[in-house]
């Protein structure tokens, strides 16, 4: 696949992962993130390599299934709500969506800088080959630092670790696919904490009408 | 042992106390029994040899200064769990996980393995603090500290830059400037340094004890080796911005200090069963404001890369350690003789511990340039200032609630320790207050001997 071809499909999963809210939020940006670099991963570490990338956006669905279950399930105490805002802002024209949007914008001539500038392990620098690993982290950096709920701070953490995975890959080195897929891990890890919460809290609230 | 299981049994007990809540008892025994247990692990784990580079690809070591500084800190901690009034001791989890994370991060060879037990430990802080005190100044925690772990991830896969290949290349500026944006981050340097203040505000003293007396200090002991494995230009990048951040840091917490003096009047204002917990009495904010100064300052000292300056942090550090358990509590009438003592400690007049620790590092800023010594024996002025202002001044204690005021509808306490508002502090933690005060005077006699003590003859 092109160069190019690459940084699309990665470009798309950044829109994802800077939108994505509400519900399911870390479930849904760890699966874009996951399949947006998945490319890369294949061209980068071979086709091991891409399956743990899939692996990750599938392990992701199913840890914040079992996580969810397992919240409702074992519930002892009300925790805190993964979706309720923290920050309690005034009314204001750009909500926290067009704010991290913004920031997202300003990422990708960063990322674009770096991707040329910044050799990472035996590629060439000036093939741009880091881009999509580069925005795909920016863009978890901008929902870490724009967070307004634990759900975002979930965000980011997804994406910046399934961006670390790629990166690792594309470092090379000795044998890096098993701290890639251990890094990549972190995702699904980050989609169960949030189903677990958010169980807990509806676990909760059944017991309380019943 | 190896590292990794030792990490592991730090995880253990944090998910074994997390999971006892219908079990207070066994709780209880394991907050009073793993603390001590765990310390006694991490000495044994413990080699002989400098604290590993974590940019070096070496295999996972705990050097004996590493596993002096987390026995310290376990200590520290169990003393604050002592200290602390008695309840369902919530706070283990989130111990637990951040002292398996330190594990990790002080024994890492590995720039990857570094990395991902910093994002272990800054989630767990993190997310265990806004669970205790939901709100932005918490949440501010994940997000700064957060976002410094995200970049020493970043880092991780840029490293190692090795002299030859990266010198003339921007890698290694970069990857210098990840590095201090994540040190800067996760210790609240300035220009990232509001959240530590804000959250501490808000949280139980061992909550905040798990950030000041662990986390902190041991990401700080981390990267003392970080700037030898860089080239040049990363390791100008680094120490520069490091030494600029951490001697304005110390220039802002040291007037922190001095303006958060004890204006307001004691009173029911402030207090158990006041709806104000007492920890945000004007003795206990100043002394937070000391204790991030005392860390910028070893900052400071892991910026000029001096022996000496990192001599000076060590006894810093350690001065804390004795010091927090007591101080981050509310002020009562019974541990005013105690307090002052380790106020004294802290005030940094000659042979306080932290006078010896200041100058120390105080020294490697001279050696490292003379603006750069300057701007720290001003910064360090406003510190002791504030040491002074402090014990001069009486500190306001924390008072009962009067029945009338506890009868009133919605005078719900506002904390645990409100709980209990009112009654004479148990005959231990008196005891465990004059230890520490000793322990300060020990620490201001032979400052050297009881940092190689405690941090092996290598320090």
């Amino acid at each position: 696949m092109s160069q190019p071809a690459l940084d699309v499909i990665a470009f798309a999963a950044v829109v994802v992962v800077v939108l994505v809210d509400r519900r399911w939020a870390v479930v849904l940006a760890s699966s874009a993130a996951a399949l947006g670099l998945a490319p890369d991963a294949a061209a980068f570490g071979g086709g091991w390599a891409a399956l743990a990338m899939l692996g990750a956006a599938a392990l992701a669905g199913v840890g914040g299934w079992v996580g969810g279950r397992a919240g409702s399930w074992l519930h002892q105490r009300v925790g805190p709500d993964p979706r309720h805002s923290l920050v309690r802002l005034p009314e204001a024209l750009f909500g926290p969506r067009s704010v991290r949007i913004a920031a997202a914008a300003v990422a990708v001539p960063a990322a674009s800088w770096v991707s040329f500038n910044v050799p990472v392990g035996s590629v060439t620098v000036v093939e741009g080959r880091l881009f999509p690993i580069a925005v795909m982290f920016a863009a978890g950096a901008v929902r870490l630092l724009l967070a307004r709920s634990v759900s975002d701070l979930g965000v980011g953490v997804a994406a910046a670790a399934l961006a670390t995975s790629a990166g690792w890959l594309l470092r090379g080195g000795g044998d890096p696919l098993p701290a890639a897929i251990g890094i990549a891990a972190l995702a699904p890890v980050a989609a169960a904490f949030e189903g677990w919460l958010e169980g807990r809290r509806q676990g909760t609230a059944v017991e309380a009408r019943g | 042992m190896s590292v990794t299981w030792l990490a592991g049994l730090w995880l253990l007990v944090a998910a074994l106390s997390g999971a006892s809540g219908r079990w207070p008892r066994f709780r209880l025994a394991l907050s009073l029994g793993g603390l001590p247990l765990l310390a006694v692990l991490c000495l044994l784990t413990s080699q002989s040899g400098d604290t590993p580079n974590p940019l070096s690809g070496a295999a996972p070591v705990l050097s004996r200064e590493a596993a002096g500084l987390m026995v310290a800190a376990a200590v520290a901690l169990w003393l604050c769990l002592l200290l602390s009034d008695p309840g369902e001791r919530p706070e283990l989890p989130g111990i637990g996980v951040v002292g398996g994370a330190a594990v990790l991060l002080l024994g890492a060879g590995s720039p990857l393995l570094f990395a991902v037990a910093v994002l272990l430990a800054v989630g767990g802080l993190s997310l265990r603090w806004i669970a205790v005190a939901p709100g932005r100044a918490t949440l501010a925690a994940g997000r700064v500290a957060g976002t410094g772990a995200a970049a020493l991830l970043a880092a991780a896969i840029f490293l190692p830059v090795t002299p030859q290949e990266g010198a003339n290349t921007p890698a290694a500026g970069f990857v210098g400037a990840l590095l201090v944006t994540g040190l800067i981050a996760i210790t609240a340097l300035v220009p990232l340094g509001g959240w530590a203040a804000g959250a501490m505000s808000r949280l139980e003293p061992v909550e905040a004890a798990t950030w000041l007396l662990l986390l902190a200090p041991a990401l700080l002991v981390a990267f003392v080796a970080v700037p030898q494995g860089l080239p040049a230009i990363g390791r100008q990048a680094f120490q520069h911005t490091l030494l600029a951040c951490g001697l304005l840091s110390v220039l802002w917490a040291g007037a922190q200090a001095l303006r958060s003096g004890g204006s307001r009047p004691p009173g029911p204002e402030t207090g158990p069963g006041s709806g104000s917990p007492g920890w945000e009495l004007p003795g206990v904010r100043r002394y937070r404001r000391l204790a991030i100064g005392d860390l910028a300052l070893v900052a400071v000292g892991v910026g000029t890369v001096q022996p000496v300056a990192v001599a000076g942090g060590l006894v810093l550090i350690l001065a804390h350690l004795v010091a927090a358990p007591v101080l981050l509590q509310e002020p009562r009438s019974e541990l005013a003789m105690p307090r002052r003592l380790l106020w004294l400690a802290l005030s940094g007049i000659p042979p306080a511990p932290s006078f010896w620790g200041r100058l120390l590092v105080l020294e490697g800023c001279a050696r490292f340039s003379g603006p750069a010594m300057v701007v720290c024996l001003v910064a360090e002025g406003l510190m002791v200032l504030a040491g002074i202002r402090a014990l001069a001044r009486p500190e306001t204690v924390a008072h009962a609630p009067s029945p009338a005021a506890l009868a009133q509808p919605g005078s719900e306490p506002a904390s645990p320790s409100a709980a209990r508002a009112g009654g004479a502090r148990p005959f231990h933690h008196v005891a465990v207050a004059w230890a520490l005060g000793a322990a300060a005077i020990v620490l201001a006699v032979v400052p050297m001997v009881a940092v190689h003590l405690v941090f092996g003859a290598n320090a």
